[in-house]
């Protein structure tokens, strides 16, 4: 699932290191969620959209936003 | 690998029972071999060794439980899933060997270490590959 978490995250001159710890995650999850390569579970992603002060839906791209 | 609090403690919980299962084999060995006890006691014995194997697969599956960090839980329990169908694959084709081409008797005991080879070799295969 694409997100715009790397934006997201420039725009405030976040390192993937600091948004980790932030989450309490590992760099290794925040760098796989950024580049497609795992998709969080519902609380992570609220968590996530919750710490950029925004909704899941400006965060992450929903797949299937086409097909509605 | 990153370092997370619930890998250090399942380190910390796996070295003391590596520990205590190589000073036991060792103990093991040296008293089967020089006071020859009974049967009773070998198989005694040999089930106190296996403990702190057992306990060991019990540490795994506390992490599985533990792991806050689901992105590394993931790639943990995928990892164990490879290594299970690596075990699976390697000791039926070493079945098939031994019935059908008198290849030794693979030991049982085997299997725990086939399985952490398999676990070590797929998390290699990450760190190369993925």
């Amino acid at each position: 699932m694409k997100s715009r978490l790397k934006v997201l995250r420039a725009e405030r001159d976040w390192s993937q290191a600091d948004l980790a710890e932030v989450l309490g995650v590992s760099r290794q999850s925040v760098n796989a969620i950024e580049t497609g390569k795992y998709d969080p579970s519902l609380p992570l992603a609220f968590h996530i959209a919750r710490v950029f002060g925004l909704s899941i839906e400006e965060v992450f791209v929903d797949p299937n936003a086409d097909d509605a | 690998m990153p370092n997370t609090p619930a890998q250090r403690i399942m380190r910390q919980r796996l070295i003391p029972l590596t520990v205590i299962y190589l000073a036991g084999c060792l103990a093991a060995m040296l008293f089967i071999n020089f006071a020859g006890p009974p049967d009773i006691v070998v198989y005694l014995i040999s089930l106190l060794l296996s403990v702190p194997l057992v306990a060991c697969i019990f540490v795994i599956w506390r992490y599985v439980t533990e792991e806050k960090d689901e992105y590394i839980r993931m790639m943990f329990v995928q990892n164990m899933v490879v290594s299970t169908g690596f075990t699976l694959a390697v000791t039926t084709i070493w079945g098939v060997l031994e019935l059908y081409a008198d290849a030794p008797a693979l030991p049982i005991y085997y299997t725990l270490v086939i399985w952490c080879v398999g676990l070590a070799l797929s998390h290699l295969y990450r760190r190369i590959f993925a």
